[in-house]
């Protein structure tokens, strides 16, 4: 074997030009430098991290506590770690882009073109598949299993291998700043532009495989939420008795079921393509580009439902619990839910309205977008009527779900007009299609996430968040959003197109400015939410609410200690109507010791999730780089562990019922001398999680 | 195997084989099967309900071979050209999904089944959605190419 | 069959001998869910074959390239290989011994095996005739959507390898049995994919 073929067979197509570092010292301007600065930010990061955990002996517990762990809340926890991680790259790329934009002028800004093109690319990959849907993937983990009176998610250890193939996926686009390139085609990666012969390099392949490793996850999790809140409901808990989180939750796993295909096969055709020399989507030789813009977007739209349904449903239920009422409308929601799950997998085609179909095919997708809005609306009614006439609480998730619903609606605005087809094709590809998706997905998904963390908080760590740096977050969140895409709107009107480095036209210049200062607010509003948790650990001592009820909830998720014992309910509940817990408390039946309490039988902790992510994150580098030995070798890897995994038939561990008896009975005992507290000091640190019981006259 | 179009005779063979075959199994599976008789009268219930069982794969094969062999035979022997023998061959596709599904997979009306036959429908009017509108979109760009 | 405490497709394995695995009803809806979101991929794959069906871009097409009696035999074999998955859930739910299931398994296998060589040899004449899929869009549309159900085959005949042996080890208790009737389900299901292959592709691209 030649030195060459040998070198191949080991390295595939590895070598030096892989890293920023060298390119950067080769070419030394300032896009490469910025480049070879964030690789460095990765390897530093990489290093720190290893260096904490070695310095605060925190290797076992990471593994045997955390990574290994089956339970429900601790994966949730995890994928908004994920979230949270990646949300700070990404939104530093964001701020990346404004700048040059705001700079460039008629002048080269700060990043060439192919770097430009490379940020506009992750910044939307990462957003929507290593951001967005781990955090809700994270949220509907935690609460829904909770809130439905269940132990645990119907497939314990798939939910671990669901979050390991996400963390995998997430771990291939930070590793692509450090070796190789990102790809230059967007989020949505069309062909031709990234097939083998316009773009034969490392970047549409990193694409692919980051996103076939978080498709995959995400199927798996939608079918797992479908069969936990189908079959392990309580005794009791009709569907028409769910919390409306639990209905969103539901749809949004029917759509991540349903959506996922078209996008693993698309983009599974396009590495057919790339790597087998296939003609799927090549300009010659019988391949439509057609086809995958189609599968794309048979995908793409359920998908921003995927992101938009849980926001919706973290809304409903901080809404009613700050309002002190019960959400109005429930069968409305319900309904309304359901019609945009179904509605959602008809109007895809308003993503491609310019591409060359007739005025009737155009209309038809038309008039099925705008009536997504109906169902939309009726929600957003409900809402504003669950707030009039309530006792309104002013607290952070509450603030980010009032600026929901007179934002999200001036996106929701926009995009009906987007739908009339003679408009899109004004302004699609400009940066007010830019505005528009931002405008519902930033009121819409990131307030709802960030609301449903600081609404849940408390309950997965016992001690509440500093509501006044929520505040201070709030507004950096609002007023940076207004001023960073506000001025976007005017532009695509104005005529600039999107994901352009350079801009010829000096009007546009003021309005660049204008949003560039909201990127950075922005940035002070993430920055401030980090400093948010930070200031609440450290004053974790005066916050804590141990009873577990701050906020005197209404679903059976507040009815459990602050935090949660591993088996959730010391004795499953049984309940009779809906908002089980605000019942039980008016009529006295809350916080009562269970006549019997009996052993719980939880999963234990295992291996395979942290294998197959980790294996199939090899597996993908190897495709990447063409390594044939390392893709085989995590490829079999990942199915050994698992086939591996059927033989093992000592899964379970048993806890005593003494052992629940006990815990049960000292946060009884622990509720009955903890002063309760009315709503208007649930702020303080005399909320300790008990709340008031109510007037006689609004209980009954 | 022969050029493009088996011979009748071989479509016969096949259909034969099939039968021997089934009916050896029943052989089979009726003979080591024997239930114990562990409850008063209980011998024949558990040899009545595998008989029922068996039966219902019985048939079930012996449709699904019915089904697949008319739409061959539709094919081959021209009973129908173009897109009309194309209609019938996917009717003909349908119905032995459904006998599948039927006695197969155990689907049915019941109420027990009735998650799994949402479930089943849902994905069916999906996947309608999504091949109906994929096909009349890309036919709609062709004729405009044209 | 009747009397079942637990809701779930396929076959109910409460016979007067033996109950249901516990968990059955959520174990199998979990893996038929699993199996809709399969079935979305092979009907978009349809999909794509259709709108491809026509670009042959001068490489062999349809009319040269499918013969009808290896499809009706590669038919005929799966079909029967899900009556012999059937027989043995048969077995697993009333016999006493194991025997009849481990053979009603091993003829499924064998099948499934035949299967696979037949269609192996279907795709080494065609490449041997130049229809190889860097050749056109129609050809990549069929070498897609033929060895995608094709490799979900060579899958499950290796799940029904791992079967025996579980078997072997742990004999026919809650888990295996849980795991035989996803099995079953898997094996019906490729069983349905195959009649809308050879409907909507070999008897399709006959009639021309």
């Amino acid at each position: 074997m030649t030195d060459a073929a040998l070198r191949y067979a080991l390295l595939g197509r590895l070598d030096a030009h892989a890293l920023p570092f060298v390119r950067a010292w080769e070419n030394p301007n300032l896009s490469e430098i910025i480049g070879a600065a964030a690789g460095a930010m990765v390897v530093i990061g990489a290093v720190v991290l290893v260096a904490l955990l070695t310095w605060m002996r925190w290797w076992r517990p990471l593994f045997l506590d955390w990574l290994t762990s089956l339970d429900h809340k601790k994966i949730g926890i995890m994928y908004i770690v994920i979230a949270g991680v990646m949300l700070s790259r990404a939104l530093i790329e964001a701020v990346l882009m404004r700048a040059q934009q705001s700079l460039a002028v008629n002048a080269p800004g700060i990043v060439a073109p192919e770097h430009f093109a490379q940020l506009f690319s992750t910044h939307g990959t990462i957003m929507i598949f290593f951001m967005a849907m781990p955090f809700l993937t994270g949220l509907i983990n935690y609460v829904v299993p909770l809130q439905i009176g269940a132990r645990d998610v119907a497939f314990p250890l798939l939910n671990s291998i669901s979050l390991m193939l996400t963390a995998g996926g997430a771990g291939l686009v930070m590793i692509s700043l450090a070796i190789g390139e990102f790809s230059t085609g967007g989020w949505s990666g069309y062909p031709p532009y990234t097939e083998r012969a316009f773009q034969p390099g490392v970047g549409p392949d990193y694409w692919i495989w980051a996103i076939t490793l978080s498709s995959l996850g995400t199927t798996l999790s939608g079918l797992n939420f479908a069969a936990t809140i189908y079959k392990k409901r309580c005794p009791g808990m009709y569907l028409t008795r769910m919390p409306l989180f639990c209905w969103t939750a539901l749809c949004t796993s029917i759509l991540m079921i349903f959506a996922m295909p078209p996008l693993t096969l698309a983009t599974a055709l396009l590495a057919l393509d790339r790597y087998l020399g296939f003609h799927f989507f090549t300009n010659d030789l019988g391949g439509n580009m057609m086809n995958y813009v189609n599968l794309f977007w048979l995908f793409g739209h359920p998908e921003v439902y995927i992101l938009i349904l849980p926001a919706f449903g973290v809304f409903s239920e901080v809404i009613s619990a700050f309002s002190s009422k019960e959400l109005y409308g429930y069968k409305s929601l319900i309904i309304a839910t359901m019609a945009i799950a179904v509605l959602s997998f008809t109007v895809w085609l308003h993503h491609f309205f310019t591409m060359g179909q007739s005025a009737n095919v155009n209309a038809f997708f038309g008039v099925a977008t705008m009536t997504i809005a109906v169902p939309t609306g009726v929600k957003v009614y409900d809402w504003i009527w669950t707030m009039f006439r309530g006792e309104l609480r002013f607290t952070p998730p509450m603030l980010f779900s009032v600026a929901f619903i007179m934002t999200f609606v001036l996106g929701g605005i926009t995009g009906v007009m987007l739908a009339i087809p003679p408009i899109d094709f004004v302004v699609h590809n400009s940066v007010f299609l830019v505005a528009h998706f931002h405008n519902v997905l930033i009121p819409g998904l990131l307030y709802g996430m960030i609301a449903g963390y600081q609404y849940w908080f408390p309950k997965a760590f016992g001690f509440r968040l500093s509501e006044g740096w929520g505040k201070v977050s709030f507004g950096c969140w609002v007023v940076g959003f207004y001023l960073a895409f506000m001025p976007l709107y005017v532009l695509g009107l104005g005529g600039m197109a999107r994901r352009t480095q350079s801009i010829l036209d000096p009007d546009f210049q003021p309005w660049l400015t204008v949003a560039v200062i909201g990127a950075f607010i922005l940035l002070a509003g993430l920055v401030t939410l980090f400093v948010q948790l930070v200031v609440s650990v450290r004053d974790r001592e005066q916050n804590r609410v141990p009873v577990g009820d701050p906020w005197d909830g209404r679903g059976l998720e507040w009815s459990i200690p602050a935090p949660p014992p591993e088996y959730n309910f010391a004795t499953i509940p049984t309940v009779h109507r809906l908002d089980a817990f605000y019942w039980f408390k008016a009529d006295g039946r809350a916080y009562k010791p269970a006549a019997t309490y009996t052993d719980i039988v939880v999963p234990k902790n295992s291996w395979v999730g942290p294998i197959v992510g980790g294996a199939g994150a090899v597996c993908a580098f190897g495709l990447v780089w063409h390594i044939g030995w390392m893709s085989l070798s995590g490829f079999a890897l990942a199915w050994l562990a698992v086939i591996a995994r059927s033989f093992v038939r000592d899964t379970h561990r048993t806890i005593p019922a003494a052992e629940v008896k006990a815990r049960e009975e000292s946060w009884l005992a622990l509720a009955a001398r903890t002063r309760p507290v009315p709503r208007q000091l649930e702020e303080s640190s005399a909320n300790l999680g008990l709340a008031e019981p109510y007037p006689a006259e609004v209980a009954a | 195997m022969s050029g493009q179009h088996p011979s009748k005779g071989a479509v016969l063979l096949k259909a034969f084989g099939a039968a021997a075959l089934l009916s050896a199994a029943r052989a089979v599976s009726g003979g080591s099967g024997a239930p114990r008789p562990d409850r008063a009268g209980g011998l024949s219930d558990g040899a009545a309900e595998k008989r029922r069982d068996l039966a219902t794969y019985g048939i079930g094969y012996a449709l699904a071979l019915g089904l697949t062999g008319l739409a061959f035979v539709v094919v081959t022997w021209g009973w129908a050209a173009g897109t009309t023998a194309l209609g019938i061959v996917f009717a003909l596709a349908l119905l032995q999904a459904i006998v599948h599904f039927r006695c197969f997979l155990h689907i049915d009306l019941r109420r027990s089944h009735r998650d799994d036959l949402q479930l089943l429908l849902f994905s069916s009017l999906i996947v309608c959605l999504m091949v109906s509108g994929t096909l009349v979109v890309l036919f709609n760009l062709r004729m405009r190419m044209m | 069959m009747s009397g079942s405490t637990q809701a779930h497709i396929g076959l109910h394995l409460d016979s007067p001998d033996q109950s249901p695995p516990e968990d059955a009803e959520l174990g199998i809806y979990g893996f038929w869910i699993f199996l809709m979101s399969d079935a979305v991929l092979f009907a978009l794959l349809f999909a794509i074959y259709g709108t491809q069906l026509a670009a042959t871009a001068g490489a062999p097409g349809p009319a040269a390239e499918f013969k009808l009696g290896p499809a009706l035999t590669e038919t005929v074999i799966l079909l029967t290989s899900s009556l012999t998955y059937g027989l043995s859930g048969i077995a697993l739910k009333y016999d006493r011994t194991r025997t009849t299931l481990v053979l009603w398994l091993g003829v499924t296998l064998l099948l499934g095996l035949a299967f696979l060589g037949f269609e192996l040899h279907d795709f080494a004449t065609m490449f041997g005739d130049g229809a190889t899929p860097d050749r056109s869009g129609f050809l990549s549309a069929f070498f897609a959507l033929v060895p995608t159900h094709g490799l979900h085959v060579a899958a499950g005949c290796i799940w029904i390898v791992v079967m025996l042996i579980q078997i072997g080890v742990h004999g026919t208790d809650a888990r295996v049995k849980l795991d035989l009737l996803r099995l079953g389900l898997f094996w019906h299901f490729l069983d349905i994919i195959w009649i809308a292959i050879f409907s909507i592709v070999y008897l399709q691209g006959t009639l021309g």
